[in-house]
Formats: structure tokens, C-alpha cells, sequence
């Protein structure tokens, strides 16, 4: 699945509607200005690496080989091999998506979308807090959770650092130039 | 997380304070308006007289709206790829029919509110 960059107004609705998180929001402070930023992007296995011959990144510097890389319709390759001798397992095959990234030996919570929702909760707040302390714009607009637990007070404190953030943010992303 | 298991959706909220904001304008903008109706068309006397403000504040909260929603985007300049139909929007985008909704809706206010302070 690919993306026009030039097209994305970044309104997160896709975000919203992705049932894996797959889906982002590409940061403002890229190293390189000229790569797209604030549009919601995916993962798309190194589309540039693949059509000229190479494997995915993720793949190519797995120190296991963990990864398999390749093409499931082709009989002879290893990733059908793979799929053909293991017993395999998609992420939520429930919703009917079919998703083509396989798991082998995918068991226990690791698969449970509930466990995987608080160990990235987790991951994210220690992120989102880092950033927010090391810089002086304060991280994203309002939406971003701060907090974990949500109790009356975590929830007007939640509100009142996001409206400064908010304001403090919006004339930054408005007058900032058209890209 | 009962919510997240109900909704069956695992992830945070994208959206935050200012779309909150927005429903609760694009809400208050509709009671108003349903206030201000009160008297012309179901035929409250009572509530003939604040029918002109009400209508008018209706469209002064929905004036708040676009505000919120275009600085809420990741890219704000791009807000009107919402109402390019030819070329880059979809129908089948729940946010274009919002974004029309949005700006009609407004206009069919201030028709209404020159009725209200006309035809009195």
C-alpha cells in the first residue's frame, strides 16, 4: 500500500480506522526537510529497496534472520516454503482483512491486541514524555496522551497542558512555509 | 480499555481536544437553532423573541468551527483538498460530506436569520 504525500492533509482518519496501528503520523523535525513531514504515512517494505532488487531493511539487518522476505504466490520461494511447512498466524484474522505478514509460533498475549495496546501505551507515554522534556516546543498538538491513568485531576491537567500546546503550536504550524 | 474492547479499536485517541471542541460547538450551534425555531414553526410564543439571537449565535459558533478543524491538521494548508471534488476528493470520504455540511450549513443560517429579522 502506497501514498500520494502531495495529497495527505494529515486529518488522521486513517489513524483513526486502522484496526493494527499501523498507520503514523510522520514527524515535523525531519533530518532532511525536503522528506515529506506531517502526512500520515505506513510502512510499505521499502518499496524503493524492493523494485530494485533488495531486501526490506527490517529484513536485510534482522542479526537472527528472524525476517523472511519475498514473494507468496511463487511456489518456489522460501517464504512459501515457509507458509507450506509451519503453522502460521495473521494479527486479528477476525476482521477478515487478511493480512500479508505471517507469524510463526505466534502465541500467548503477543498476539492479544489488548496486550499489545499497553505495552505500546507504555512505550509511547516514555517517548512522548522524553520528547516533551527535551524540547521546547513541547511535542505534538493536543490529542497526545500524557498520562496514563486518567482520573478527574490527570484529566484537567491533561487539558489544560494541551491547550498550551495547542496554541503554542498552531501559529508554528500555519507560518512555517508551505512545506 | 472497556471502551477500546467495546469499539473494538487499540489505539489512543488521534483526535483530541479541538475535535472535541468542534461537536461540542457544531452541538451548542444546532440546539440554538432548534431554540430559534421554536417560536416560527412550532409555534411557542414564548420563545419568539429570542429566535433572531438564537439563530444568530448559531452561526457565530459554527464560525469558531473551520478554525479549530484546519489547525487541527497535520498540514493546514491543504484543508481545501476537502473541496476539490474533480480531482482529489472522495465521495466515499465521511470528512468531504462533513466539510460541505460545514460550509452550507452556515450560509443556510444567515438565509434563515434574514427571514427571522425581516419578516417579523
Amino acid at each position: 500500500m502506497l501514498q500520494r504525500y502531495n495529497r495527505c492533509i494529515g486529518c488522521r482518519t486513517c489513524m483513526v480506522a486502522c484496526p493494527y496501528n499501523a498507520r503514523h503520523l510522520l514527524t515535523p523535525h525531519r533530518r532532511d526537510r525536503r522528506n515529506p513531514r506531517d502526512v500520515a504515512d505506513k510502512c510499505d517494505f521499502c518499496i524503493v529497496r524492493v523494485t530494485r532488487g533488495l531486501a526490506p531493511l527490517c529484513v536485510a539487518s534482522c542479526t537472527g534472520g528472524a525476517m523472511i522476505f519475498g514473494d507468496r504466490n511463487d511456489p518456489d520461494s522460501e517464504v512459501a516454503k515457509m507458509i507450506k511447512n509451519n503453522k502460521t498466524f495473521t494479527l486479528r484474522p477476525e476482521m477478515g482483512n487478511e493480512p500479508q505478514v505471517y507469524y510463526i509460533g505466534l502465541d500467548g498475549p503477543i498476539a492479544d491486541p489488548e496486550f499489545a495496546f499497553h505495552q505500546r501505551a507504555e512505550e509511547v507515554h516514555r517517548r512522548e514524555n522524553t520528547f516533551k522534556r527535551d524540547n521546547e516546543l513541547g511535542g505534538d498538538m493536543a490529542g497526545d496522551i500524557i498520562d496514563t491513568e486518567m482520573d478527574f485531576w490527570g484529566l484537567m491537567r491533561h487539558i489544560g497542558r494541551n491547550f498550551k500546546t495547542f496554541f503554542g503550536a498552531a501559529p508554528h504550524k500555519i507560518f512555517r512555509g508551505p512545506y | 480499555m472497556e471502551g477500546h474492547i467495546i469499539a473494538n479499536v487499540y489505539h489512543h485517541e488521534y483526535w483530541g481536544f479541538p475535535i472535541a471542541l468542534y461537536f461540542w460547538l457544531v452541538g451548542g450551534s444546532a440546539g440554538s437553532f432548534v431554540i430559534s425555531t421554536l417560536g416560527w414553526v412550532f409555534g411557542v410564543k414564548k420563545y419568539k423573541p429570542v429566535a433572531f439571537f438564537a439563530s444568530n449565535f448559531a452561526t457565530v459558533l459554527l464560525l469558531i468551527v473551520p478554525v479549530l478543524l484546519i489547525t487541527d491538521l497535520g498540514k493546514p494548508w491543504r484543508f481545501f483538498h476537502l473541496l476539490m471534488i474533480p480531482s482529489f476528493s472522495h465521495w466515499s470520504a465521511p470528512m468531504v460530506w462533513g466539510s460541505w455540511f460545514i460550509l452550507t450549513y452556515p450560509v443556510g443560517m444567515v438565509i434563515y436569520s434574514y427571514f427571522v429579522y425581516y419578516k417579523n
